[in-house]
């Protein structure tokens, strides 16, 4: 049985047990539709030119429950363990309470599994739930939506700080199966309220495994948000997700992308700017090797005048693998006086790696400062010339060369764990 | 500002300089397109058997094709039945001389500032003027060949020198590249042949003027440049079209070859009537435009400005195969009113120590959309390929739109690529500066525009240049309120 | 030459010129000083026309003409020069194209033929000469990567190729060294032939020991509160504006 059967069976089955009177569960159907419609998107899709999804449609994948023991000490081990957080974990899709650990002691503050807490936080999920991801066109976010497992929902009230990092863990254990994890995360953030939030994609098992999440993230005003996403998955792993980002004026939301294992990974990283003196911040960081495939789309709305947004995507990339990078910069009609930069750089190690890049802009206001640019090549010679000639050995002056790129990612991540577990990779890749 | 509406009022008013039309007797091929035109045209032109094989063959492949739709400009569906795919003027007997042209015809080209009278005309520039389907005159025939350069119509060619037209024709731009390329080579009528043998630098710019007259015509030319080992050639092309309420298709394709070491310097200066300003009629310029470097150490130039059509819809391009060899791509493009520009180039590096270099700058005023679409791609043995792109876009007003989508897909390690782009306006302060030293605001935007496509406009020979200066700005004029 | 009666001009609603009157005659040197904020470069942007400022009050005739109903490029066609505080940079166009066409626009407006290509570029040779210009700067995009005395050097050079009337010279001082503040002075100095009038606009003195005025003003609140000769610019230089202010507040 492939992909596109198993859902179909899936849903099948959802319905037969869904109150199709719940709005939520109409919801879903209606996302459903969308989906049978759409099919897995094709490479004759533009926003899939470079990406093909037949690998994961053509295999089987499986929605599990079942927790195996061995993901304790998975869980014990990670990296994410050792940060002082909040911290929710989902193994494959499915929140696993004995894993979790809460610091945070204001009880107006929720953090917990969207599969509970939506029951009692009725009014404020169905406010934003489905509000900002798009489903229309968007084949794999109404996928999600027709098939959610679970996921984190965090709601933080009006001018209130959640003390400490709330990471949401996600593993895929595909020991025993190809498994199937599709996470959904809803954070509503209040306004003049502020959290960080780290996203952690890590697997275990031999098996492939797909994970097909998304994100919804709402900023009310002067709304401060640091939005980590971290994603080192090992083995065969597939990963699609979607995040939204709607600010309203006034907010400020710093968000990173780290990849740095991953079979095939594709983010969709989409920014609305609703509000003026919006700042936005998108800086990503990929290194890849052997086969592996990284494409990043990025899109930032600048809807409202007067916001600013800095992007900048960089990779290094070493072996067979291939990297995309679309990023999108909108500035829409009456958007004056909009400020906004857009960076790509890449840098190849290998003669059989691939980097695709589009950087784009669509400019319908006069009043602007945009610009955008992409870079691909190696690490320059002059450096490497003037280091080797100080007695630097070679592969050394290039380590020192290529932390000095990645540098530049580094210094926007505010939570130390993540800038020593960087660091590792980096050794340890490069 | 109460200066600056009257300003705009009288501007508008102007009316587009080269529209109107020339009266002459004309021999027309049945409107629409079947195999019967094309066998029309072919039996018009008195072409051989081969020729009528490759269109029909190039026409067989368009009916399977559907229309293109990835474009970001709207425009309707064209019905390829309601076209007219030839029409020439009527002429009794074999031209031998400019004097047997219809002075009618000569009078037209005088009128748009191209006399065809040799003596009349500036020395340096030779010159092949196309009015509607067919070539009308070529000029500086004679000292050309002298040189053994071939600069003549395509019809010409296909008889004269089938050999090298049977060699190179659609090798660039094979029929089955796009939709409009089909087309074309399925009804093309007519279009300028240049062949500049080994080792010689051809020693006036070739230029060729392209007018559409005729009613619901289409105007489907096919140029073909060849410069062999060594050799060097700077080619101009201008055009202009009446005004007609109707949309008129232009759907071109131009084919560059260079060998080993020879350059190709090709420029255009487009004009051809944009439409009114509600964005009525105009010229779909849809064509199809590229270059090949087949030898080493190679080179081929584009440059262009774009100041007319209802829409523009091009990519001039280079495909970089021998080793050490160049490309470039230098493009100013201006949209008022409602035009539509998707422009922009494909640089294919294949070759080794190959380099591109591309400089476009967009200008949208009014309700216009310019949109920049390029491909610089790196294959894998290209190595140590080079490319640089600079896109700068400028919105005059807030009702216009600039788009940039620059694809760059890279599969060697060696390669540096780099692309730049940046988008700006006209400041105030920029044009109360101009204001200040007496220059109004009209000239101020002409001068601003032209500093801001400086780049380009050095590229150009210098008769175009100072032609393409005013160009801008009176494509601009009115733009400001 | 010029007459300003009771002028009077806000910014966003903001008043900012109170009233101001100042005649200056053919050949006189006036300089205008103030503490910041006072409205001294208000005064330089109402008279050269920029659009974000509001005449409220007051005329303003030039050689009997209404300056204030002119368009800004037919006050500098009139002959009105403004020497910027801050020079606008404009790439891709060259200083000598750029005077060419602003040349030409003024010789149009006169109904005088546009200049020869070759008699354009002797003049400007000879005013290069004048005024110690360096040959590479006129080639250049204007003001594009020029240093602060650069783009001063240029506004005074541009002055002595467009032979206005009348020059204001808004706090040209401002930012330059005492060597460029010698060169820009030592121009604008070989530039008087004493039909030209110019009014100095300056924070400090010490311009003013270069261009000698005939007439100082003291600007503050939007008003004229006091005129005097050469000596007026010392004595400030010396007292600082807090005496001006005290006079004022207490006359008030």
């Amino acid at each position: 049985m492939n992909l596109q059967e198993k859902i179909n069976q899936d849903f099948s089955q959802y319905k037969t047990q869904a109150n199709s009177s719940d709005a939520f569960v109409q919801l879903r159907e209606q996302a459903f539709t969308e989906f049978e419609k759409l099919g897995f998107p094709s490479t004759k899709h533009e926003e899939w030119k470079y990406t093909n999804l037949k690998p994961i449609a053509e295999q089987s994948f499986q929605a599990t429950c079942e927790i195996n023991p061995a993901v304790h000490a998975f869980v014990k081990q990670s990296i994410f363990s050792t940060i002082q957080a909040n911290r929710l974990v989902f193994v494959n899709g499915s929140f696993v309470q004995e894993l979790s650990t809460m610091l945070e002691t204001n009880t107006e503050i929720i953090i917990g599994s969207l599969a509970t807490e939506r029951h009692k936080h009725k009014t404020i999920f169905e406010a934003h739930f489905g509000k900002y991801a798009q489903v229309e066109g968007q084949a794999l976010n109404a996928l999600n939506t027709a098939l959610l497992s679970d996921g984190a929902f965090v709601v933080v009230p009006d001018g209130k700080t959640v003390s400490h990092p709330i990471v949401i863990l996600n593993i895929t254990d595909s020991s025993a199966i190809n498994v199937l994890a599709q996470p959904r995360n809803l954070v509503v953030i209040g306004k003049s309220a502020s959290v960080t939030i780290i996203e952690a994609y890590e697997a275990m098992g031999t098996n492939a495994a797909f994970t097909n999440g998304v994100t919804e993230v709402y900023a009310a005003e002067n709304a401060h948000v640091e939005h980590y996403k971290i994603q080192q998955q090992a083995g065969e792993s597939y990963q699609n997700n979607f995040t939204q980002i709607f600010q309203e004026a006034n907010t400020n939301i710093n968000h990173v992308t780290l990849t740095l294992d991953g079979t095939m990974v594709r983010n969709n990283l989409h920014f609305y700017m609703n509000g003026e003196n919006c700042n936005s911040l998108l800086y990503g960081l990929y290194i890849t090797d052997s086969k592996d495939f990284v494409d990043n789309h990025t899109r930032v709305d600048h809807a409202k005048p007067n916001c600013f947004s800095d992007e900048k995507y960089k990779g290094i990339l070493k072996d067979q693998s291939t990297a995309v990078f679309n990023g999108k910069i909108m500035v829409h009609l009456d958007a004056q006086k909009t400020n906004a930069y857009q960076r790509n750089q890449n840098i190849l190690l290998s003669d059989d790696a691939t980097v695709n890049t589009k950087p784009q802009l669509e400019i319908f206001a006069d009043d602007v400062k945009c610009t955008h640019g992409a870079t691909i090549g190696q690490l320059d010679e002059e450096p490497m010339f003037y280091l080797r000639s100080r007695g630097i050995p070679e592969d050394v002056a290039r380590k020192l060369l290529l932390n000095a790129f990645a540098d530049d990612i580094a210094e926007k991540i505010n939570i130390p764990e993540l800038v020593t577990l960087l660091e590792q990779q980096i050794e340890h890749k490069l | 500002m109460a200066e600056e509406v009257d300003i705009i009022d009288q501007v508008v008013g102007q009316e587009y300089k080269y529209g109107f039309t020339t009266n002459i007797e004309m021999d027309t091929a049945p409107m629409g397109l079947t195999e019967d035109t094309i066998r029309f045209i072919s039996a018009k032109k008195n072409e051989p058997e081969w020729m009528l094989e490759y269109r029909l063959k190039a026409y067989k492949y368009w009916l399977t094709l559907p229309d293109p739709n990835w474009q970001n400009f709207h425009y309707p569906p064209i019905n390829y039945q309601d076209i007219i795919f030839y029409a020439a003027p009527k002429e009794k007997i074999k031209l031998d001389s400019l004097d047997q042209v219809d002075p009618e015809l000569l009078k037209t080209f005088e009128k748009l500032g191209i006399s065809l009278t040799e003596q009349k005309r500036l020395t340096g520039v030779a010159v092949d003027a196309v009015f509607d389907s067919v070539s009308i005159a070529t000029t500086f025939k004679d000292q050309l060949k002298e040189k053994g350069v071939i600069f003549c119509s395509m019809s010409e060619a296909i008889h004269e020198h089938p050999e090298l037209v049977k060699k190179y024709l659609s090798s660039v731009v094979p029929h089955t590249d796009n939709f409009f390329a089909a087309l074309n080579s399925a009804v093309f009528s007519d279009g300028s042949f240049v062949y500049i043998p080994k080792g010689v630098r051809c020693p006036m710019e070739l230029s060729t003027y392209f007018r559409i007259n005729a009613e619901n015509t289409g105007q489907f030319e096919r140029t073909l440049i060849i410069a062999d080992e060594g050799a060097y050639v700077s080619y101009l092309e201008g055009c202009t079209a009446p005004m007609r309420d109707e949309n008129q298709l232009h759907a071109a394709v131009v084919e560059l070859v260079a060998l080993d070491n020879a350059e190709i310097k090709y420029s255009t200066v487009q004009n051809w009537y944009p439409g009114d300003k509600e964005g009525k009629g105009g010229i779909y310029n849809f064509v199809t435009k590229r270059g090949i470097c087949l030898g080493d150490h190679a080179k081929i130039s584009w440059t262009q400005v774009e100041t007319g059509s209802a829409i523009t819809w091009k990519y001039p391009s280079c495909i970089l195969k021998g080793d050490y060899s160049v490309g470039e791509f230098f493009s100013v493009a201006v949209t008022n009113n409602m035009q539509q520009a998707d422009t922009g180039t494909k640089m294919i590096h294949i070759g080794k120590h190959t380099k591109s270099r591309i400089v476009s700058k967009g200008i949208s005023a009014g309700k216009s959309h310019n949109t920049y679409r390029g491909l610089v791609k790196v294959n894998k043995k290209a190595e140590k390929a080079r490319n640089y792109t600079q896109c700068d876009s400028m919105l005059i007003g807030d009702r216009s739109g600039a788009h940039t989508f620059p694809y760059i897909e890279i599969n060697n390690k060696s390669a540096m690529v780099e692309h730049e782009a940046s988008t700006s306006k006209i400041g105030e302060d920029q044009i109360f500066y101009c204001n200040q030293r007496g220059i109004g605001t009209e000239e101020a935007i002409g001068l601003i525009v032209n500093g801001f496509c400086r780049e380009v406009l050095n590229q150009l020979p210098m008769e175009f240049a100072v032609e393409a200066q005013k160009l801008l700005a009176v494509s601009l004029e009115g733009s400001v309120g | 030459m010029l007459e300003i009666k009771e002028l009077k001009a806000e910014i966003e609603g903001k008043k900012i010129l109170n009233g101001i009157n100042l005649v200056v005659k053919p050949g006189e040197v006036h300089a205008i000083m103030g503490p910041n904020g006072a409205g001294k470069s208000t005064l330089s942007s109402v008279l050269a026309g920029r659009a974000d400022y509001e005449v409220t009050g007051g005329t303003v005739s030039f050689n009997g003409k209404d300056l204030l109903d002119m368009a800004p490029e037919d006050r500098a066609r009139e002959g009105v020069f403004l020497a910027f505080q801050y020079p606008v940079e404009i790439p891709g166009v060259s200083t000598t194209n750029f005077l060419k066409t602003a040349i030409n626009e003024k010789r149009k407006y006169l109904g005088l033929e546009p200049m020869e290509a070759t008699d354009f570029l002797k003049f400007m040779r000879e005013k290069m000469e004048l005024m110690e210009m360096d040959k590479a700067l006129t080639s250049r995009s204007l003001n594009e990567g020029f240093s602060g005395g650069e783009k001063k050097r240029n506004e005074v050079f541009q002055m002595a190729m467009l032979e206005p009337q009348l020059s204001i010279m808004d706090e040209t001082d401002s930012g330059l060294d005492i060597d460029a503040l010698r060169l820009v002075s030592t121009g604008v100095n070989k530039l008087k032939d004493g039909k030209r009038s110019f009014v100095v606009i300056t924070h400090y003195q010490r311009l003013l020991d270069y261009i000698v005025p005939d007439f100082v003003h003291v600007l503050y609140k939007g008003r004229i509160v006091k005129s005097g000769d050469a000596n007026l610019a010392k004595e400030l230089e010396v007292k600082g504006y807090d005496w001006i202010k005290e006079e004022v507040e207490a006359g008030a």
